[in-house]
């Protein structure tokens, strides 16, 4: 037994008394001791003045009615990817699949699935986030930041770089067109999210910014005829970076504002 | 290690169903929670900000924020990392206003007041008073396992973090408490590391 193994002990430990090989070590450790013993001292529970208790009780039952629980957590997310897909689907009706029809068959089945994959992730973790309590199993930020890095080195693999004219405009273009379609895509993924309860603003933001940017993303997959792999990199993915900033900007702000419905 | 733990004091599966007759609308299940939870919570609040007045308030807080919420809590899903992460958003709250309003006002009465004395021990600094010597995140992540006895994987729900960040927090929170407690000159000379 080592110090290092004696704090992996009171870790798991609840309250429990401590295994005698480890209580013998902390007896024996000049610098084990005074931390058992510290942290031994934890405060225990006081008395509630009972006025106090009578008023929260008195609080919450005054205008107490049934509420519908939210659904589970799957169709929280399945509900974020159906936003998605539909306005993806209304994108390339209305704009036409160009882009679809010069990509490779290789391309085809490489893009898509990679958007596919990044947008489940992310609904994944956002409905997550977005009920008090629930079990995360990668950080938010973190998957924000491996989709982040995944789909460019993805997407600069299947492409090639080649010059253009008309880089900059051509750009802009396509920027517009993927915010045009991930603005509306961030309302409704808003609506489906009504009901939640968001606590940790920033996070939520960005990941809910991400997946309205993939909309826009992949209706420009569908829609835009240009290969050129910078092309996409910058103004294609462009579309998803600045979503994703302005959902973590709007709902840190929003999170700020003096009457706010979540807690 | 510690008095009592939130598990030990209510066990998880009458919670549950607490809060399910809590969401269908039934007082006797609302004014059980409160009874049941009150203690803990308080506690939560008064280890962090070491101000009983503030702690109440913020309890009240918790609760009128846990009521409007209430349909968020999933039936499979326990309870404690629930009310925990929306304690926990209140104390954040709190602690930013108290923030604002300290960086505001000039007058020192205002400032927060340091955490409540622990009853004295000869050789060795109360609770709270190591607790105070810890950054945010480290000594909240403390507070929910040793005081609150919340396993790692409910510290881990409730603060929206992972169990592997959560033990992080927690052994770098020793290391600092074992560096306080040498500096000191409660504890001497070399361990068996």
């Amino acid at each position: 037994m080592n110090c290092r193994e004696l704090e992996h002990l009171i870790l798991s430990s609840s309250g429990a008394p401590l295994p005698p090989e480890a209580a013998a070590h902390a007896a024996g450790c000049e610098r084990c001791r005074p931390l058992v013993r510290a942290l031994s001292n934890a405060p225990g529970a006081s008395p509630l003045p009972a006025e106090s208790l009578q008023r929260i009780q008195d609080k919450l039952t005054a205008d107490l009615q049934p509420v519908r629980p939210l659904p589970p957590p799957g169709l929280l997310s399945l509900g974020l990817v159906g936003v998605l897909l539909v306005l993806t689907a209304i994108g390339v009706a209305v704009l036409g699949p160009a882009g679809w029809r010069v990509l490779s068959l290789w391309q085809r089945i490489s893009v898509f699935p990679v958007l596919a994959a990044a947008a489940g992730l992310l609904a994944f973790s956002l409905g997550r986030q977005c009920v008090p309590g629930s079990r995360l199993v990668v950080s938010p930020f973190a998957l924000l930041a491996a989709v982040g890095g995944a789909t460019p080195a993805i997407l600069a693999v299947l492409f090639e770089p080649h010059e253009e004219a008309a880089f900059i405009h051509a750009g802009l273009v396509c920027l517009a067109i993927g915010l045009a379609f991930a603005i509306p895509s961030g309302f409704l993924l808003h609506w489906v999210l009504r009901r939640t309860a968001i606590l940790n603003p920033g996070p939520a933001g960005a990941t809910s910014g991400a997946l309205a940017g993939l909309t826009g993303l992949l209706v420009l997959e569908f829609h835009c005829p240009n290969l050129n792999q910078h092309h996409i990199l910058v103004w294609h993915l462009g579309a998803v970076l600045i979503s994703a900033a302005g959902g973590c900007i709007i709902a840190i702000r929003a999170a700020r504002a003096p009457d706010r419905s979540n807690p | 290690m510690q008095p009592e733990t939130g598990n030990a004091q209510a066990p998880e599966e009458g919670l549950e169903q607490l809060m399910k007759r809590y969401q269908d609308g039934e007082a006797a299940a609302a004014r059980t929670l409160v009874d049941r939870l009150s203690t803990q919570l308080y506690l939560f609040f008064s280890t962090s900000m070491g101000n009983r007045a503030e702690a109440e308030d913020m309890l009240q807080e918790a609760w009128l924020r846990i009521h409007r919420v209430r349909h968020t809590y999933r039936a499979s899903e326990p309870v404690l990392p629930w009310i925990y992460a929306i304690a926990r958003h209140v104390r954040v709250d709190h602690y930013r206003r108290r923030q604002r309003i300290a960086r505001r006002e000039v007058a020192s009465d205002i400032l927060p007041e340091p955490p409540a004395p622990q009853p004295p021990s000869p050789d060795l600094p109360s609770f709270c008073e190591l607790m105070a010597a810890l950054p945010e995140s480290q000594r909240e992540v403390l507070t929910m396992l040793k005081v609150n006895g919340l396993s790692i994987e409910e510290v881990a729900r409730a603060t929206a973090s992972t169990a592997g960040a959560v033990k992080q927090k927690a052994h770098r929170a020793y290391d600092r408490l074992r560096s306080l407690l040498e500096t000191r000159g409660t504890a001497g000379g070399g361990g068996k590391r």
